[in-house]
């Protein structure tokens, strides 16, 4: 529990502070930093672009790797207890795409707003929440982040506004890149591109695949999205770029998911599992942190291994917690219809059943 | 996709096409047909789960089919494609993979059923159930039920939202003398609040012995845990009950 306590506050403690040396070195003595290159992002509009070389620091690549190790978990997880029909509905996993949100929560500050589409798991962990209040949301109980009364696509947190179900829309795209442009908005749009549109590859949806370019009079980077610290240089150089009122900025980032789009898709009616595989094996961002981690001497493999320990033992106990919760209770269908309104009556199926409903 | 996903769209079905016959005085017709699921599917929460049969039956211009079973399906289908203004079909997920007896004229390449005219699903004395989609098994489930209690109901397959075969539910009530109406969407101006309001304003009002009741979707977004989903979405039990308190037992 304490140890759960310790990383959870390690990940709300957040990248923008300076790290104190908080976590107990043991017997070996590692370094404290290392210098990695990433790889330069192509650019739009843009004279210079994020550096090509950045420094990460043992706790912070441990917090990172820790981080992006329980997403992963939480989403095979969230697959396993799925194939249960203990999870219903929809269920859009993000597997293979970590280093984007943690990448870019390493970016940005707690008090920054974020919102996403369905894929929005991992999004809803980095912004703050429990793997316990994810899955118990998942599992449609009581102790899920909307109280079992949103599901897989519709988790909230502080600044995070979900998870939302309904996208497709290419007008509203760039509508809201027009709006964003005139009135300078600070705000960051970003593309996870995992070369699929469900079953569509990009190829053979969109006209142009430059999609950091499409903000046209918006300018865009082009990331690559597995390495989790490339995500964190851009994500920064873009928050940078915002909060200095130079106006919107567009950020794709280059990514895979190893699941179909959901899990009613085995996802590979359209993809090879060569293609799959390819990836797992030499663009896989845990591995990659891992492998720099390790080569420059800022942890052991057996360090990370307790990682991996701690953080599957983490997982299970939530997915635990998730399938032993009670159902939400029937009094409260009525609930949260309006903000900040007296009690009324909700009806039911029929005139004489009545649900209360409470603000 | 769904029909949740029509709003995005919305403005070229009403606008374009529901509008445009009207707007161009008769020069330009709109033969498009909008198909998809409609409604409560299984555990897809609130932004999949919505019925738009009220929504697209209040349009002028537009033709709203809803079929419930595989001869309904196909027969509007076809009815549809050949109708020369946009028809929306609502059709549902769960029906899909549901398997009916396919009578011997439906498997004709030319079986059309016509638009606007409701089916007697199951003929009955004590009271009208009209309903249309997935909730017209409901029904015929619960007729089935209060069948072995001696209560007879008649169940209406609507299979037309736009334009509403009401002489069809009219007959029927000024035969039995009691209403319920069955949906799956919200009660407000839903469809069932419709039927309602068109029995009182013709001939079957005044044959009426109780007050037409409503069976309809709970007026909430649709939650995702299991319990609150069943209790939002009309269930036999629901059905039952509105036909019993209607005939007072």
């Amino acid at each position: 529990m304490r140890k759960m306590l310790a990383a959870v506050s390690r990940v709300l403690s957040g990248a923008a502070q300076k790290p104190a040396s908080r976590v107990l070195v043991g017997s070996r003595n590692f370094a404290n930093d290392a210098t990695f290159e990433i790889k330069k992002c192509d650019l739009h509009r843009l004279e210079e672009g994020p550096p090509v070389t950045t420094v990460l620091t043992r706790e912070d690549g441990l917090r990172y790797y820790r981080m992006m190790q329980t997403v992963r978990r939480m989403e095979l997880k969230a697959d396993q207890l799925y194939k249960q029909k203990i999870i219903r509905g929809f269920c859009h996993l993000c597997d293979g795409q970590e280093a984007c949100c943690v990448g870019m929560e390493a970016g940005i500050n707690p008090t920054d707003h974020l919102i996403t589409a369905y894929r929005a798991h991992g999004f809803t962990f980095t912004r703050g929440l429990s793997v316990r209040e994810i899955l118990a949301e998942l599992t449609g109980r009581r102790g899920g982040c909307a109280k079992g009364k949103g599901g897989s696509m519709h988790m909230y947190a502080k600044n995070f506004y979900g998870g939302n179900g309904i996208v497709g829309a290419q007008g509203q795209i760039f509508e809201a890149y027009n709006m964003a442009a005139l009135w300078k908005l600070p705000c960051i749009f970003i593309c996870e591109n995992n070369r699929y549109g469900m079953g569509t590859s990009v190829e053979r949806a969109a006209a142009s695949t430059d999609y950091y370019k499409r903000g046209d009079f918006i300018p865009g980077m082009r990331v690559d999205g597995m390495d989790v610290l490339c995500v964190r240089e851009a994500t920064k150089f873009a928050a940078a770029h915002c909060r200095a009122g130079k106006g919107p900025i567009l950020m794709e980032l280059q990514t895979y998911r190893y699941h179909g789009h959901s899990m009613s898709d085995p996802g590979v009616s359209y993809r090879t599992r060569e293609e799959i595989q390819e990836v797992r094996s030499k663009s896989d961002p845990i591995m990659l942190l891992k492998d720099r981690m390790v080569n420059s001497n800022l942890a052991s493999v057996e360090e990370l291994k307790e990682i991996d320990v701690e953080v599957r033992k983490e997982i299970e106990d939530a997915a635990q917690f998730a399938t032993a919760d009670p159902e939400p209770p029937l009094e409260e269908l009525g609930y949260h219809i309006y903000s900040n309104e007296p009690p009324f009556e909700v009806r039911g199926a029929n005139q004489w059943i009545k649900f209360k409903s409470i603000s | 996709m769904t029909f949740n996903f029509s709003m995005q769209a919305i403005d070229q079905v009403i606008n374009s096409a529901a509008k445009t016959y009207y707007m161009s005085g008769g020069l330009q017709n709109v033969p498009i047909v909008f198909r998809g699921p409609n409604g409560a599917s299984a555990g897809v929460a609130a932004q999949h789960s919505q019925c738009f049969a009220a929504w697209y039956g209040h349009c002028p211009g537009l033709k709203v089919v809803s079929p419930w079973n595989a001869e309904d399906a196909k027969g509007l289908i076809k009815s549809a494609i050949r109708d020369n203004n946009p028809v929306v079909m609502l059709e549902n997920e769960l029906m899909y993979g549901v398997a009916f007896e396919f009578p011997q004229e439906a498997q004709s390449k030319d079986f059309l059923i016509p638009i606007g005219k409701a089916k007697i699903e199951r003929q009955g004395t004590h009271i009208t159930v009209v309903a249309h989609s997935r909730p017209v098994g409901h029904c015929v489930e619960a007729a089935a039920v209060l069948a072995k209690e001696g209560i007879e109901c008649e169940v209406i397959n609507m299979r037309t939202i736009r334009p509403m075969d009401i002489e069809t539910i009219e007959a029927s009530v000024m035969k039995t003398n009691h209403l319920v109406t069955v949906e799956g969407g919200w009660p407000q101006f839903g469809v069932g609040a419709e039927i309602c309001a068109r029995i009182m304003e013709g001939p079957a009002f005044n044959f009426l012995d109780a007050p037409a009741v409503r069976v309809t979707g709970t007026d909430v977004p649709m939650p995702y845990a299991k319990i609150l989903e069943d209790n939002c979405v009309p269930q036999v039990k629901d059905i039952i009950f509105a036909i019993k308190k209607t005939l007072n037992i």
